[in-house]
């Protein structure tokens, strides 16, 4: 992994070469035994998670297996009921920490009467100034093929549209650490694509990043580990190509269902489905 | 009604206290309005024999409740909020209307009819006219709501392009217009009877026959209207001009471009001038003395306007994900939001309000207690927004309404309690006012603020 200076704000400035010898950079991300519970169900059940500078992380898992949930935590808008987070070695929901930490949500709501433009100018405008930042925005919206559009407003656009412009707008701020819920959901083959690339071309600048995808080829061929969560627990960790040996099977969907103890699904569901 | 009682449920699940509250508050507000009821006829008893007097009586809220459902019919979820799966299937548009009115439907006259009847039952019984005269000032206020809602509905075919819709409801208005002035109160129409069965001089079953009538009428013909609506014209795409650049003050811009571009909020504020304007004509038509004409119209105006305060705190609570993880805080989102806010809602009052001021006269005192109540309600629609969310859903809008009544009723007993203490010690009126606008704008920077950062929502 590589090891990145950073800014004031703490904001990633790989390529600038240090004066001495720095000390070892904190990690993006560092969740030490993070809990949280809705009444009875534990969404998150003592999660130990870290994500370095540098790392494209991915987390995978069945639909309520706590993945949103650990990136609301890691962004501070969920607090948790034990353990702690720190963000670039400062506490989630300090000043800090917020500084650090870009965000693409699943759904980027409340924003729809403004323009993809004005929606990128509010978060560059929320966060430190960066000079670079607008120069990355233009980079990003022209990757993702977004120019035509950046004065039309996000409730006009499709929901795959809207997160590209969402995207950009978080991606432009090149954190330390980005967060990416659901990452595919709803993006065209391009658009995946070209988020593949920003979020490896962020990495090699030195930002950590954590994403969330249900598309297990994305996740294997972006993401540098594989976190698989199950009921808010983490039941198995590593690199893409690690895990396909370690359950012995070709795809990572197999290593889901056989880290799940589920391998047998697909002729189990066929069985009972022949009825149909 | 399953959806709505189960959402009542939850909401009574999570704050049983404010529920009971409620509920005893509902339950005893018909004896406080009895009370009210028996205090202005109290008032009203000399004045009553005068037509203008007991045609004013009927007009106000009749006035209120045009705008309420003006209000209700621009707001009413459309056959797509049942859910893409259900809206689909082959059943009639009235069908799907009753489906998504029939419980706030059952729910208003639940809160509002006890109230309503008690305090007309107590004026009319004081008055010439009778108890009976009280049930007539009733159904004439029930009748000015479905009123208002065709009044909306060919507005909205206007702006979908119907014209024939609108000429009709044009032509509708006309006969009203025509009926009222044959009855000798042009802006009532077919209620124009209920201000003489006050005075007596009508006999109270024909002036509740009549509005119970038109109430009736008026309310199966918006039925109709409503489920045939033209379709929406599809969104714009044309390209928006971009207002939200730079560092300087984005926050403010952004908040109000969100805010001015969306169409609830666009539509209450034309409908908050509309109705001001409507409330300044009919006091002039009534010779109403000099503050009444600026009092009607910017109040009425204020009514509508409102819906820019209630609308802030669940416009930002739904982007929650970037405004609460702003480096500098939710503080710097919630003070320009509430100022935004307050200039949405003033904005139509005060072009009311200058209006009124140069055909009808004001006094500087009416101008101030009108500038008191706009920053105090603007403040308190962004409290009940933000602790109630305008969300779309005639059932959760009447929830966020229900709540600014209710927090504004708190606010109204706690000034009236405290003010004029304070004006006895010396206090200059002004600067009362002044401490309750700034301690109310205070109030609704910190709930929002606290909504925004609050982490387990």
């Amino acid at each position: 992994m590589s090891v990145a200076t950073s800014d004031a704000c703490g904001r990633a400035a790989a390529g600038r070469p240090p004066a001495q010898a720095p000390p070892p950079a904190p990690a993006a991300l560092l969740v030490s035994g993070a809990w949280k519970r809705y009444g009875g169900t534990a969404a998150l059940a003592g999660v130990d998670l870290e994500v370095q500078p540098g790392a494209v992380v991915g987390l995978v898992g069945p639909n309520g297996s706590g993945k949103t949930t650990l990136l609301n935590a890691a962004a501070g808008l969920l607090d948790v009921d034990a353990g702690s987070l720190r963000v670039a070695g400062a506490v989630v929901g300090s000043r800090e920490a917020r500084c650090a930490t870009a965000l693409v949500p699943d759904e980027p709501t409340g924003f729809d009467e403004l323009s993809v433009a004005e929606h990128i100018a509010l978060v560059h405008a929320l966060w430190p100034p960066d000079p670079e930042a607008a120069g990355r925005a233009t980079l990003l919206t022209a990757s993702f093929g977004l120019e035509g559009r950046c004065d039309q407003r996000l409730g006009t656009l499709s929901r795959g549209l809207r997160r590209q412009a969402s995207a950009v707008a978080a991606l432009s701020l090149a954190s330390p650490l980005i967060l990416v819920d659901e990452a595919t959901a709803t993006l065209d083959p391009e658009a995946v694509v070209v988020l593949g690339e920003a979020v490896t071309a962020l990495a090699a600048r030195g930002c950590g990043v954590l994403l969330a995808t249900q598309d297990l080829h994305f996740a294997g061929s972006t993401c540098h580990e594989v976190v698989l969560l199950h009921r808010g627990a983490v039941i198995d960790r590593g690199e893409p190509g690690v895990l396909l040996a370690r359950h012995a099977v070709t795809t990572l969907e197999d290593v889901l269902l056989s880290a799940l103890g589920d391998g047998g699904l697909r002729q189990r569901i066929r069985g009972a489905l022949s009825a149909l | 009604m399953r959806c709505q009682a189960r959402r009542l449920r939850a909401t009574v699940a999570v704050a049983p206290v404010p529920a009971a509250m409620l509920a005893a508050a509902l339950v005893l507000a018909p004896l406080a309005f009895v009370r009210l009821g028996h205090a202005l006829a109290g008032e009203l008893a000399d004045a009553i024999s005068t037509e203008g007097v007991a045609d004013g009586m009927v007009l106000g809220p009749a006035l209120a409740a045009a705008v309420a459902g003006a209000a209700w019919a621009a707001a009413l979820p459309e056959r797509p909020s049942l859910g893409h799966q259900i809206s689909v299937a082959p059943f009639d548009g009235v069908v799907a209307v009753v489906a998504v009115t029939v419980a706030p439907v059952c729910a208003l006259a639940l809160v509002v009819l006890p109230s309503l009847g008690a305090a007309s039952l107590a004026l009319g019984g004081a008055l010439p006219g009778g108890s009976g005269s009280g049930l007539a000032l009733t159904g004439a206020s029930l009748a000015a709501l479905p009123a208002g809602a065709c009044a909306a509905e060919g507005w909205i075919a206007s702006a979908r392009g119907g014209p024939a819709r609108t000429v009709l409801v044009g032509c509708a208005a006309a006969a009203w217009l025509a009926v009222g002035a044959t009855l000798g109160a042009a802006p009532l129409g077919p209620l124009a009877s209920t201000g003489p069965a006050l005075r007596g001089a009508v006999p109270a079953w024909a002036a509740l026959s009549a509005s119970s009538a038109t109430g009736l009428a008026l309310a199966l013909t918006w039925l109709v209207l409503a489920a045939r609506r033209p379709p929406a014209r599809a969104s714009r795409v044309q390209p928006t001009r971009r207002l939200v650049r730079g560092r300087s003050g984005a926050v403010t811009t952004a908040v109000g471009v969100i805010l001015a571009r969306r169409s609830d909020v666009r539509f209450g504020a034309v409908g908050a001038v509309a109705f001001g304007v409507a409330g300044l004509a009919v006091a002039r038509i009534a010779s109403a003395p000099a503050p009444a004409a600026f009092l009607l119209g910017t109040t009425t105006a204020l009514l509508g306007s409102a819906l820019c305060a209630l609308a802030t705190g669940g416009a930002l609570l739904a982007g929650r994900w970037l405004w609460a993880r702003a480096p500098r805080g939710a503080a710097t989102v919630a003070r320009p939001a509430v100022l935004v806010a307050l200039v949405g809602t003033s904005a139509p009052v005060i072009l009311v309000g200058v209006a009124a001021a140069a055909a009808a006269g004001a006094t500087r005192a009416s101008a101030g207690a009108v500038a008191g109540v706009v920053v105090a309600g603007a403040a308190l629609g962004v409290v009940a927004g933000s602790l109630v969310p305008w969300v779309p859903g005639a059932g959760a809008q009447l929830t966020t309404l229900a709540a600014f009544a209710a927090i504004a009723v708190g606010v109204s007993l706690g000034v009236g309690l405290a003010a004029p203490r304070l004006v006895s010690a010396g206090a200059p009126d002004p600067l009362v006012l002044a401490f309750v606008c700034a301690s109310c704008l205070a109030a609704a920077a910190v709930v929002l603020r606290d909504r925004l950062e609050r982490s387990d929502r």
